[in-house]
């Protein structure tokens, strides 16, 4: 059996975004972790891999300083990566991205049995590359599973829906974006960190692979305006009571 | 000269970083407040292979470098000074018996305490024989195959519950520490030792500390650590290498009362305004962060010499010396950006106000350390 996750290098979920003087979002000294959302991922495969034995390969598809994404992937438990490497300019288009991804896969990963990701990335919440992958190469695909268990050809994947679950089967090969919650993934250990600088990592430039053209172009990035301050009643014997009922009915809050 | 971590070490302190944010510190405020020993932790430790770091593959380490274990301890006293203290001292257990047991005590002793089935202890202070450790009262004479160990053993972490002990003893009153200390492994079950109830500390409550009482204990002569005459030096070593990790676990601390003070001045509104508003917030964190960088390029040095095979007990002290100080500064300057709050305790910073006074304590008192320094410094300049 043979296991692909994708993993992405993603910003510090506290880490604070801002935008230079170009609009575009700044990524220097920003501290970098892998996608949460990819952590299940990768727990869940390694968990396969541990009760049936598996090959569990790690792909990622990003800047060199995304190796860290890598390393961190093959210290939990993956036997091998993959790292795309790109600088990522002008690749904000998801379609884009699960092109080339696509396109190596294809490749001398053509023989997988099993796709897994996160479901999302806390950077752009897009959650769209599963999608185009599993078209691109025409695989099933369940998202947002919370329970998997492979039987025989198929997996079976558990999806919370709203107020209903739903209990689907896919057949393999197939892809499956997995959900907080499906496990806790483990903290590589210091013996697997040290195994993981030994495991191989493949480096395929961006540059060599077939292009495609964007869907999707990002017009401009924005912050959040901020929340404006709150209202404040200084009860000095007055009104104040009657003040704040005001405020309240005037913003609908009563 | 580079400054920065290599990719090994920063794996380690991102592991150790990770486990401590979200499975210890989570624990801390109420096994202080019970003052319980982080079993659940020091056990997740074991497992994660913190507590074998620095020994070879065969004990299950990595024999990682010094400036990834201080990293580690940083970051596990970020979270508890407790659990970086008992992880600490099997360390250095398992330093002396790696360094100069045998394969037999090695194999029996090195496994449980790195996978965290039994606790051991170190012990060298006693009631009479603190900063002057070489003025040691308690004895152990040869009786045929045993040394009859008689004395008492004061402030010895995991006494109370220790399955085995590293004892310290005189075998030669006339050579004193050239050659009259000798190191033991006393063992749990001996009949004449036993402990003293623990103590009632100030801080770093999750600890076990109490005396270890000998009262002629039958100790074979297999279980003589290094060799006999040798003990002295051997403490002193361990406690050279135990002065960059105290100072590890200090940095922690002052870390921990910076980023609990810049967290509470940006939140705590007076006057109109965030209290981080007023220059008055801002130098005291501008101190803490200025000193908290110089103390952490002290102890990388100090650990880069050690890795280096250079003579490294000056940095260590300096190190040890300035960390220790920090963290009570921060700790005490931390209490002050709080107010009353920090008065209390459902906010960490009392804990950290508590926890940091032993740093400037153990492992030789920091008027100590000066006395070590200013002695290379002098003997430098000679
Ligand atoms: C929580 C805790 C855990 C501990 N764990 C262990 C352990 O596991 N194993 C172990 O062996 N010990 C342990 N200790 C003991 C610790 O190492 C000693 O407390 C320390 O060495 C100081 O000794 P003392 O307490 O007897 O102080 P003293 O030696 O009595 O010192 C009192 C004061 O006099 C000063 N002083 C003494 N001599 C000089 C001098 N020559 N010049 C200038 N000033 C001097 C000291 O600096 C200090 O300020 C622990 C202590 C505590 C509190």
């Amino acid at each position: 059996m043979k296991i692909l996750v994708l993993v992405k290098q993603t910003f510090d979920t506290e880490a604070r975004i801002t935008l230079d003087e170009k609009g575009q979002i700044c990524d220097k000294d920003v501290n970098r972790i892998t996608n949460p959302y990819d952590e299940f991922a990768l727990e869940e495969a390694v968990r396969i891999k541990e009760k049936n034995g598996a090959e569990v390969v790690a792909i990622t598809l990003g800047t060199e300083e995304g190796e860290k994404v890598l390393r961190n992937a093959l210290a939990m438990g993956a036997d091998r990566a993959i790292h795309i490497t790109s600088n990522l300019d002008g690749l904000a288009d998801s379609r884009k991205i699960a092109h080339y991804l696509s396109q190596v896969i294809k490749g001398e990963e053509a023989d997988f049995d099993l796709i897994l990701a996160g479901w999302v990335a806390v950077d752009n919440n897009a959650a769209l590359v599963p999608g185009f992958i599993s078209e691109f190469l025409q695989v099933p695909l369940a998202n947002v599973v919370t329970k998997l268990q492979l039987q025989d050809e198929m997996v079976e994947c558990e999806r919370e829906g709203d107020g209903v679950s739903e209990i689907i089967s896919l057949k393999l090969p197939a892809l499956v974006t997995v959900q907080k919650g499906i496990n806790e993934p483990r903290y590589p250990t210091m013996k697997n960190i040290m195994a993981a600088k030994k495991k191989p990592i493949k480096i395929i430039n961006i540059k060599e692979l077939q292009e495609t053209e964007p869907y999707t172009l990002v017009k401009k990035f924005y912050l959040p305006v901020s929340k404006g301050a709150g209202k404040i009643v200084v009860d000095e014997g007055g009104n104040s009571v009657g003040e704040l009922m005001a405020f309240f009915t005037e913003k609908r809050f009563i | 000269m580079d400054f920065r971590l290599n990719e090994t070490q920063e794996m380690f302190r991102d592991m150790v970083r990770n486990f401590a944010r979200k499975e210890v510190a989570p624990l801390t405020q109420e096994l202080d407040k019970k003052a319980e020993f982080p079993w659940k932790n020091y056990k997740q430790a074991a497992e994660l292979g913190i507590l074998a770091m620095t020994l070879p593959e065969e004990f299950g380490g990595v024999e990682a470098d010094s400036i990834s274990y201080a990293l580690a301890i940083e970051e596990l006293a970020w979270a508890s000074a407790s659990v970086a203290d008992s992880i600490m001292l099997v360390e250095a257990l398992t330093y002396l018996l790696h360094t100069y047991g045998t394969r037999e005590q090695q194999q029996k002793w090195i496994p449980p305490l790195v996978n965290a089935e039994i606790l051991g202890s170190f012990a060298v202070t006693e009631p009479n024989a603190g900063t002057d450790a070489a003025s040691m009262q308690t004895t152990a004479v040869l009786d045929g195959d045993c040394y009859v160990l008689n004395g008492t053993k004061a402030f010895i972490n995991n006494a109370p519950v220790a399955d085995m002990a590293i004892v310290f003893a005189v075998t030669d009153k006339e050579k004193g520490p050239r050659g009259g200390i000798t190191a033991f492994i006393v063992e749990k079950g001996m009949p004449g030792l036993s402990a003293g109830k623990p103590e009632d500390l100030l801080g770093q409550r999750s600890l076990i500390v109490g005396e270890l009482i000998m009262e002629d204990v039958r100790v074979p002569k297999e279980n003589v650590l290094g060799k006999v005459g040798e003990g002295f030096k051997m403490a002193m070593k361990c406690l050279d290498n135990g002065r960059i990790a105290i100072a590890a676990l200090a940095l922690g601390i002052a870390q921990a009362a910076l980023d609990e003070s810049i967290k509470h001045s940006k939140q705590r509104v007076q006057f109109g305004q965030p209290i981080a508003n007023f220059q008055a917030t801002q130098f005291k964190i501008a101190n803490m962060a200025t000193e908290i960088e110089a103390a952490r390029l002290l102890i990388h040095k100090a650990a880069f010499l050690k890795d280096q095979g250079v003579k490294f007990s000056k940095e260590a002290a300096m190190a040890k010396l300035f960390a220790s100080d920090l963290a009570v500064r921060a700790a005490n300057e931390a209490v002050q950006i709080h107010g009353g709050y920090g008065y209390t305790k459902d906010y960490v910073v009392e804990r950290l106000y508590r926890d940091c006074k032993i740093t400037q304590i153990y492992e030789g008192t920091n008027e100590i350390q000066r006395v070590v320094i200013a002695r290379h410094v002098y003997n430098e300049s000679e």
